[in-house]
C-alpha cells in the first residue's frame, strides 16, 4: 500500500515536472535559427503565441512563414525538390503528400529520433499517442512526421430541424439518404451538402467508399473504380448531392460547404470532424449552438471513417536537424497538445482528452465522442495510395464532376480508372 | 621596340588601350548589361524550357526521368484536355477581347469630351486596372455565388431567375470573360484616349468646315488616325488574354471538371499538382508559339491597314 503511494507520487511529480527536467538538453542548440514553413491551420493559429517559450526555453529562434494551404503546399514541394538545405521543419499532410515524400528521400524517419535517448526526453510519452493516428503517418517504412492533429469524418446536423420533424439521428447511411430526403425544401434548406468539387470531393467520399466495403486499389494495386461495391457508393454520393443537395455542387469544397451550413441553408453535412470550429461559432455561424454531432454513418460493411492527420516533419537537406527535433518534441508535448485542443484542435494524445482543463470547457461531448469513438477503427487512407495522387485525385474528381452533370457512373469511372492505371504503371 | 608600330593603332590618345577599346567598341558596352539580363532571364530560361520538354521528368527523383524527344509534344496533339484547353482559351479570348475593344473605344469617346471634374472620372474609370486580380477574382467569385451571392439577387429582382454562373459548364467561360472585360476595358480605353488626345485639331476644323456630321468625322478622320493606339491596343490584350491565369485559378481552378481550363491553367495543374514538369515544358513551348503566332498575325494586320 505505502508502495503505491509512492509509486502514485513518483509519477505525479513525473507528470507535473517540465519535460526539460529530464536528460535531454534543451539549450544544446543555443543561437541556431530554425526556419519553419507552416499551414494557415487552425494548429498554427493556436501554437503560434506561445512560439517564443521554445525560444526562451532552447536559445533557438524560430523564422516562421505561413501561407494559406494551396500555397503552402507548393512552397514546401517546391524547396524539397530542390534539396531543402534551407528548410528544418515543416508542416506535412501524410495522406497527401507521404508517399511521395518518403519515396523521393525528402523527409527525416521520425522513428530515429524517437527512439535516440539524448535527444528525447523520457516523459515525452510517445505510448500516448493514438495508435491508428500514428500509423497514418508511415509510408513506405518512414515514419514520414510527428502527428499534430487529427480529424475524422463526421455527420454534423441541425438539431432544430431534426427536432421539428422528428427525425431520428442517422446511425447508418440508408439513415442519413431518408432524413436528407425528409427535409429537403423544409424550412427552405437543402437536404444535405457534400463536397462535390472534383479532387476535394475524393477523399470526402473515401468513408463512403469504405463503408461500401471497397477500396482505392485492387491487391495487385490498379485502381479499383469499377468494383461494384466502389459504384454503389459512388451513387449514393452522387445520388445524395444530385437529389438534396445544393444547385452548384461541383463548385464546392469545404469553405462551399461549411459556409452553406453555417448560413441555415442546408440540413446536414459530413465533413472532416475539425469544421466544428468553423459551423458551430457564433461569430461566423447563423447556426451556433443548434449543430449536433454524430459519428459517420455505418454502410453495409459496417462503421469505417478515415483519420486525416497534420505532423511536423524534418527536411532531410536541413543543416539543424537536431535542433529540429528539439522543436518538434516541444510542440507536441502534453502541455502543447492540450493547448491545441483547449482551441477545438483535435489533439493527438489521449491524455489531453480526460484533462480536467478540458473536460471542465467541454462544450459539446457529443462532438468529442463521435470523433474519438472513431479513432480506433479509422483507415489513413483518405487518398490512394499512389506517389502520384494530385493526378488521381484530379482523375477520379473530374469522373465525379462528370456524374453529378448527369453523366454515367460506369463509363465515368471505367475513364477514370484506365487514367488511373497508366499514371501508376509509369511510378516505380 | 619592334612591337611599337602594332601598338601604334591603340594609342591615338593618352589613357591606355582599354579606354580605346571602349571607344571603338562602344555601342556593344552600352547594350551589355541589358544584354546580360535578357539572356540571364529570358534566353536561359527559354533554352532550359525547351530541353525539358524533351523529357519526361517529374520534381521526384522517385518517378522516372528519361529522355522522350518529341514524345511529350506527341502526347499533348494526342491528349484531349491539350485540346480542350487550347478551345477553351481561344474562346475565352475571343469573347473578352472584342467586346472589351468595343466598350474601351466608347469609353475613351467618352473621356474624350471635356467635363466637369475631369481627372476625378478618369482615375474612377481606372480602378478595375489597378485592382489585383486575386482580389478581383475572389470578389466576383463571391457575387458570382449561386447560392449566396449578389449577383442572382439582381437577376430574380429584374425576373430573370437564377444562373448558374460559375457551377455551369456552359456558362462559366462567359462569366470569366465579363471579369477579364470589367478589369481590362480600362485599359483599352486609357491606350485609345492617349491616341484620342495626340489627334492634330486641323482636320477637324477643316471637316467641320465642309459640314461632315459627327459620325463623319468620326468615320473618316477619328478612326483612321487611331489606328495605331488601337492595334496596339489589341495586340496587348490578346497576348494577355490567351494567356489569363490568375482570374481562372482563383475563380474556378478550371472547373466545373474542366469546363474552364484553359492551357495557361491547365500547364499549372500538370506541373504544380501533377508534377509532371516535362509534360508541363512541352505545353508551354505550344502555348508560346500560339501567342507568338496570334501576335505576329495582329502585326500584319497592322501593316496592311
Amino acid at each position: 500500500m505505502r508502495n503505491l503511494t509512492v509509486l502514485f507520487a513518483l509519477t505525479g511529480l513525473l507528470a507535473a515536472a517540465p519535460a526539460q527536467a529530464q536528460t535531454v538538453k534543451w539549450d544544446a542548440y543555443k543561437g541556431t535559427t530554425l526556419r519553419l514553413l507552416l499551414n494557415q491551420h487552425p494548429w498554427t493559429t493556436a501554437m503560434q503565441p506561445y512560439f517564443p517559450e521554445f525560444e526562451k526555453l532552447t536559445g533557438i529562434k524560430l523564422a516562421v512563414e505561413t501561407y494559406p494551404e494551396a500555397q503552402f503546399r507548393q512552397k514546401v514541394l517546391v524547396e524539397l525538390s530542390t534539396g531543402g538545405q534551407n528548410l528544418d521543419a515543416f508542416m506535412l499532410s501524410p495522406g497527401q503528400e507521404g508517399l511521395l515524400y518518403a519515396r523521393s528521400g525528402w523527409v527525416e524517419d521520425m522513428k530515429t529520433y524517437i527512439g535516440n535517448k539524448n535527444l528525447t526526453a523520457g516523459n515525452w510519452g510517445f505510448s500516448d499517442f493514438f495508435p491508428s493516428v500514428v500509423r497514418s503517418t508511415e509510408y513506405n517504412g518512414i515514419m514520414t512526421g510527428v502527428p499534430i492533429q487529427t480529424e475524422t469524418p463526421m455527420l454534423f446536423y441541425r438539431k432544430d430541424l431534426f427536432a421539428k420533424y422528428n427525425i431520428p439521428v442517422p446511425k447508418t447511411l440508408a439513415q442519413m439518404e431518408a432524413a436528407a430526403k425528409a427535409l429537403n425544401g423544409k424550412d427552405g434548406v437543402f437536404g444535405i451538402a457534400l463536397r462535390g468539387k472534383g479532387a476535394s470531393a475524393t477523399s470526402q467520399f473515401s468513408p463512403y467508399m469504405f463503408s461500401y466495403g471497397s477500396t482505392w486499389l485492387t491487391r495487385d494495386g490498379q485502381a479499383n473504380f469499377t468494383d461494384p461495391k466502389f459504384v454503389q457508393a459512388m451513387n449514393l454520393y452522387t445520388g445524395l448531392l444530385r437529389k438534396y443537395g445544393p444547385p452548384a455542387a461541383v463548385t464546392m469544397s469545404w469553405p462551399e460547404v461549411t459556409s452553406l451550413f453555417a448560413q441555415g441553408k442546408v440540413a446536414m453535412f459530413t465533413d472532416a470532424s475539425l469544421f466544428r470550429s468553423i459551423v458551430d461559432d457564433p461569430k461566423s455561424s447563423t447556426v451556433a449552438g443548434k449543430v449536433g454531432y454524430a459519428p459517420f454513418p455505418a454502410g453495409p460493411a459496417g462503421r469505417k471513417p478515415y483519420v486525416t492527420t497534420w505532423a511536423l516533419s524534418i527536411s532531410k537537406g536541413s543543416k539543424n536537424k537536431e535542433a529540429a527535433w528539439l522543436f518538434t518534441q516541444w510542440a507536441t508535448n502534453r502541455q502543447n497538445q492540450l493547448r491545441v485542443l483547449l482551441q477545438d484542435v483535435p489533439a493527438v494524445r489521449r491524455s489531453v482528452w480526460n484533462d480536467p482543463a478540458f473536460k471542465k470547457q467541454e462544450t459539446n461531448p457529443e462532438w468529442t465522442q463521435a470523433h474519438l469513438s472513431q479513432l480506433a477503427s479509422a483507415n489513413p487512407l483518405w487518398n490512394p495510395p499512389v506517389s502520384q495522387v494530385g493526378e488521381v485525385r484530379d482523375a477520379l474528381g473530374q469522373a465525379i464532376v462528370g456524374i453529378l452533370q448527369g453523366g454515367n457512373t460506369v463509363d465515368l469511372l471505367k475513364r477514370a480508372e484506365q487514367t488511373t492505371n497508366s499514371i501508376i504503371s509509369k511510378e516505380k | 621596340m619592334t612591337s611599337a608600330p602594332t601598338r601604334t593603332r591603340g594609342q591615338p590618345r593618352p589613357g591606355g588601350s582599354f579606354s580605346s577599346w571602349l571607344d571603338r567598341n562602344i555601342r556593344w558596352v552600352f547594350p551589355l548589361p541589358a544584354l546580360a539580363a535578357l539572356f540571364a532571364l529570358t534566353i536561359l530560361p527559354l533554352l532550359f524550357n525547351l530541353i525539358l520538354s524533351t523529357q519526361d521528368r517529374s520534381v521526384s527523383d522517385a518517378l522516372p526521368s528519361r529522355s522522350v524527344g518529341l514524345g511529350n509534344f506527341v502526347q499533348a496533339f494526342q491528349d484531349p484536355r491539350f485540346w480542350n484547353a487550347t478551345k477553351l482559351m481561344f474562346e475565352f479570348t475571343l469573347i473578352a477581347v472584342p467586346l472589351q475593344m468595343l466598350l474601351g473605344l466608347g469609353l475613351a469617346l467618352l473621356l474624350n469630351r471635356h467635363m466637369r471634374a475631369q481627372g476625378l472620372v478618369r482615375a474612377a474609370v481606372l480602378l478595375p486596372m489597378i485592382s489585383t486580380p486575386v482580389a478581383v477574382g475572389l470578389i466576383w467569385a463571391l457575387m458570382m455565388d449561386p447560392n449566396l451571392g449578389v449577383l442572382n439577387y439582381f437577376l430574380q429582382t429584374l425576373g430573370l431567375g437564377r444562373s448558374l454562373w460559375l457551377a455551369d459548364p456552359r456558362l462559366v467561360i462567359p462569366a470569366l470573360a465579363l471579369v477579364d472585360i470589367w478589369q481590362w476595358t480600362p485599359l483599352v480605353a486609357l491606350i485609345l484616349l492617349a491616341g484620342l488626345q495626340t489627334m492634330p485639331d486641323d482636320p477637324f476644323e477643316a471637316a467641320r468646315i465642309d459640314g461632315a456630321s459627327s459620325w463623319q468625322a468620326f468615320r473618316y478622320i477619328t478612326w483612321p488616325l487611331l489606328q495605331p493606339a488601337l492595334f496596339a491596343a489589341l495586340t496587348i490584350r490578346l497576348i494577355d488574354a490567351l494567356k489569363t491565369f490568375d482570374i481562372i485559378e482563383v475563380m474556378t481552378q478550371g472547373g466545373p471538371g474542366n469546363a474552364s481550363e484553359t492551357l495557361n491553367v491547365y500547364a499549372y495543374h500538370t506541373g504544380f499538382e501533377f508534377l509532371r514538369v516535362g509534360y508541363t515544358a512541352s505545353l508551354l513551348t505550344l502555348l508560346l508559339v500560339i501567342v507568338a503566332v496570334v501576335a505576329i498575325g495582329v502585326n500584319l494586320l497592322r501593316r496592311q491597314a
